[in-house]
């Protein structure tokens, strides 16, 4: 393949010679600096000299699959390194760039034990198939080399992974017969197979629950009728099972694939209540609500920086178990807690100062919310000492008037002036959150159009409607 | 009785995320509606994965463990706790049987018309949401549950700021997605014949106003089936040529009593 790898200094590289037929694709390598291709391969560089030409890929500190696949690992690592494999190969399909240039050797090919992900070394010539185009060959390879170290705990869908190998298997080395690969049919593989998935609970949502409505619907009910309003027990839930493209299509083209934790305009993500956030100069906040949290020029940032010497995707802050990450994705640099220490991944600790080129922010992280202390066991029939979250900026939950003004609960237990008499408290119960409502002196407290006695407390739940002293209030749950 | 129809357009988007449901029962002469919408959230298929797994599994629920109840003669609030250990149950299972449980997520909002009960239940998580049309107001009867809402509530921003904000796709609560201890909201309240039950997904109102939603769905102007549909269509035209790229998903249904028929 034309790979050696060289030590210099402390660094570790893997170096790439090009002979005189093989042209850089220098448009391509200019993109490697934007467009998330860090989150997926390896950094590179490439050097010319009057004698020599190179592509230099940095591999310090990363473990070469061929040898990571020699550990004891478990179905669930295993698989995650080939989904990382796959989500790669997405990747180039989403970007437009041929995965014949992708190094599919698990020899040349690195685990990042810190970030638990899988890179690879894309190598960008202008031939798109000048380097390797035999993924399911490297997929195979990479099967026989972990086989035995994986501790499989379900066979069934380790027989149904090898059986979509086996249909590459059988054609290596007659090439008329080999055939086509889908970029998706990993993809398709994941998506119709869930590891340990028990009863199939997800699989089984596919699916129209005719039958199982068939089943139990018609004892109870007169008739059960779908939205066309006949008298049939069908449900309409839209839409049909998703569209994946079959695999192994003779002539595939199938649709693009967005790459996880990317959501298409228009698309909705989920954001957790932020624990971190950064502040400017003048100490505004930048809440930060999901993560990957993007920095940058570019008005689809997060947090936008309209200055020049920003790049239009500068920096992004990421999670990896429990704990902030700064990596850099820009030209002109990013630097933590010092301006000459130019960083390309980090971990972030609460003060650090960040300069983006020469734009100054600080991270803040908010201390972990303690777990409930526990309840002394003479005061768990009260159920009123449980303090949910001590630390907390944000409303917990809301008491609304029916005036629409707010009473905001910021803490458990809560109680307010304009409440007299009640407490709202909360307690956990299995792993759950449970919150209640006690009445030590209100004269008239109804939940639900029910009487809670004084002395008595109930369960409350995120919109239910309170009658206190005369007044309507909507209790809500601010998650 | 109930008069009902339901519009969903994939849009410009190249999966259709979307899923809703509208089931309808008879039990000791009364008539009982049904409905939910979802968003699915997460990329590559696992929203609309999750969507439509919601989806089936609250259908399965409305024709057993909800028509336990009405043959056991249950209240409103065990009614309540009954679908919200349903989708308790919906959120574990999505978690505990993803490859990488944070991938896949729904919103969801659903209606129960209980005319046993002389009730209704709305559950709610996300930002998909349930109108009321009166024929001279719009009543938005659930809280969306997303940053940009959030911090109305907090009064960071206004309303109208929140209009223009470019979070609108940032949600703080789903079912699914690596999400646990999460508390969903219920709403109950009592049947409403005078207005137009909307149910929709975000794509179907981002790009039209409370206003355009009320002078097509004002409950005097829908009397049927068919004026339901004509309208939700008129107004899936006007978001689509308002270059919505969402997917777009609505459910209307009047409640009307039989004797006013």
């Amino acid at each position: 393949m034309g790979f050696k790898t060289v030590y210099s200094e402390d660094k570790t590289f893997l170096i790439y010679s090009l002979n005189k037929k093989r042209e850089i694709n220098f448009s391509q390598l200019q993109r490697f600096d934007n467009e998330g291709f860090r989150d997926y391969f390896l950094p590179c560089v490439y050097t010319r000299t009057t004698l020599t030409s190179k592509i230099r890929f940095d591999i310090s500190g990363l473990t070469a699959l061929s040898e990571y696949l020699k550990m004891n690992l478990t179905q669930e690592t295993y698989f995650d390194v080939i989904r990382g494999i796959q989500q790669i190969i997405s990747f180039c399909h989403k970007k437009s760039i041929s995965y014949g240039n992708l190094v599919c050797d698990p020899r040349y090919m690195y685990y990042h034990n810190t970030l638990n992900k899988i890179l690879m070394a894309y190598v960008p010539l202008k031939d798109p198939n000048a380097v390797s185009d035999n993924i399911p060959q490297c997929l195979i390879k990479i099967h026989k080399t972990a086989k035995n170290n994986v501790s499989v705990t379900d066979q069934n869908y380790m027989n149904k992974y090898e059986n979509y190998l086996a249909q590459f298997s059988s054609t290596i080395g007659r090439k008329d017969k080999v055939p086509a690969f889908s970029p998706d049919s990993l993809l398709h593989f994941f998506n119709e197979n869930r590891l340990n998935a028990g009863e199939e609970a997800i699989a089984a949502g596919i699916g129209i629950t005719v039958n199982t409505i068939q089943k139990h619907g018609l004892s109870i009910y007169d008739y059960i009728s779908d939205s066309s309003g006949n008298n049939t027990n069908v449900v309409a839930p839209l839409p049909t099972p998703p569209n994946i493209p079959a695999p192994l299509s003779p002539t595939p083209s199938p649709p693009p694939v967005a790459p996880p934790h990317v959501t298409k305009s228009g698309g909705t993500v989920v954001t957790s209540r932020a624990k971190a956030y950064l502040t400017d100069a003048s100490g505004k906040r930048f809440y930060i609500t999901s993560t990957p949290f993007t920095i940058g020029r570019d008005a689809n940032n997060h947090l936008q920086l309209q200055y020049e010497t920003v790049s239009g995707s500068h920096a992004k802050i990421l999670t990896e178990n429990g704990a902030y990450y700064i990596e850099d994705v820009s030209l002109n640099g990013t630097y933590q807690n010092d301006y000459y220490n130019r960083i390309s991944y980090s971990r972030l600790s609460d003060g650090d100062i960040l300069y983006f080129d020469s734009y100054q922010y600080q991270f803040h992280l908010e201390e972990n919310r303690p777990a409930p202390s526990p309840v002394p066991e003479q005061k768990k029939s009260q159920t009123l000492l449980v303090p949910r979250h001590q630390q907390m900026e944000r409303p917990l939950a809301y008491i609304t008037k029916a005036d629409g003004s707010n009473i905001p609960v910021m803490h458990f237990p809560f109680q307010d002036s304009a409440l007299p008499g009640v407490v709202f408290g909360s307690d956990v119960s299995s792993g759950r959150t449970i919150l209640y409502v006690q009445n030590c002196s209100c004269a008239s407290l109804l939940i639900e159009g029910e009487t809670v006695p004084v002395g008595e407390s109930v369960s409350i739940f995120s919109g239910c409607s309170l009658f206190i002293n005369g007044e309507n209030y909507i209790f809500s749950v601010e998650n | 009785m109930f008069r009902y129809s339901y519009i969903n357009s994939i849009g410009r988007k190249e999966i259709n995320q979307d899923a809703l449901l509208l089931q309808t029962a008879r039990y000791q002469q009364h008539e009982i509606l049904f409905a939910a919408v979802c968003d699915g959230i997460g990329g590559l298929t696992g929203g609309e994965i999750a969507s439509s797994f919601v989806i089936s599994q609250v259908a399965e629920w409305f024709s057993t463990e909800y028509a336990n109840t009405l043959k056991e003669g249950k209240s409103i609030l065990a009614i309540r706790q009954s679908l919200d250990d349903c989708l308790q149950r919906l959120n574990s299972e999505i978690n505990t049987g993803t490859p990488n449980g944070t991938e896949m997520g729904t919103t969801f909002t659903s209606l129960l018309i209980d005319t046993v009960n002389q009730v209704t239940l709305t559950g709610h998580v996300g930002d998909t949401r349930l109108y009321k049309i009166f024929p001279d107001s719009v009543e938005i009867v659930t809280s969306d549950h997303s940053v940009i809402a959030e911090e109305v509530r907090r009064g960071i921003i206004t309303e109208e700021e929140a209009l223009h904000d470019s979070r609108q796709n940032q949600i703080t609560n789903c079912i699914g997605a690596g999400e646990t201890d999460r508390m969903y909201d219920y709403i109950i309240q009592k049947p409403c014949t005078e207005c137009t039950y909307l149910l929709c997904s975000d794509g179907f109102r981002k790009m039209i106003t409370k206003e355009e939603i009320r002078t097509f769905l004002s409950p005097e102007n829908n009397p049927d089936n068919d004026a339901i549909h004509e309208h939700l269509s008129a107004l899936l035209d006007m978001n689509l040529q308002r270059n919505e790229n969402d997917n777009i998903t609505a459910l209307a249904v009047r409640y009307i009593k039989e004797s006013d028929t």
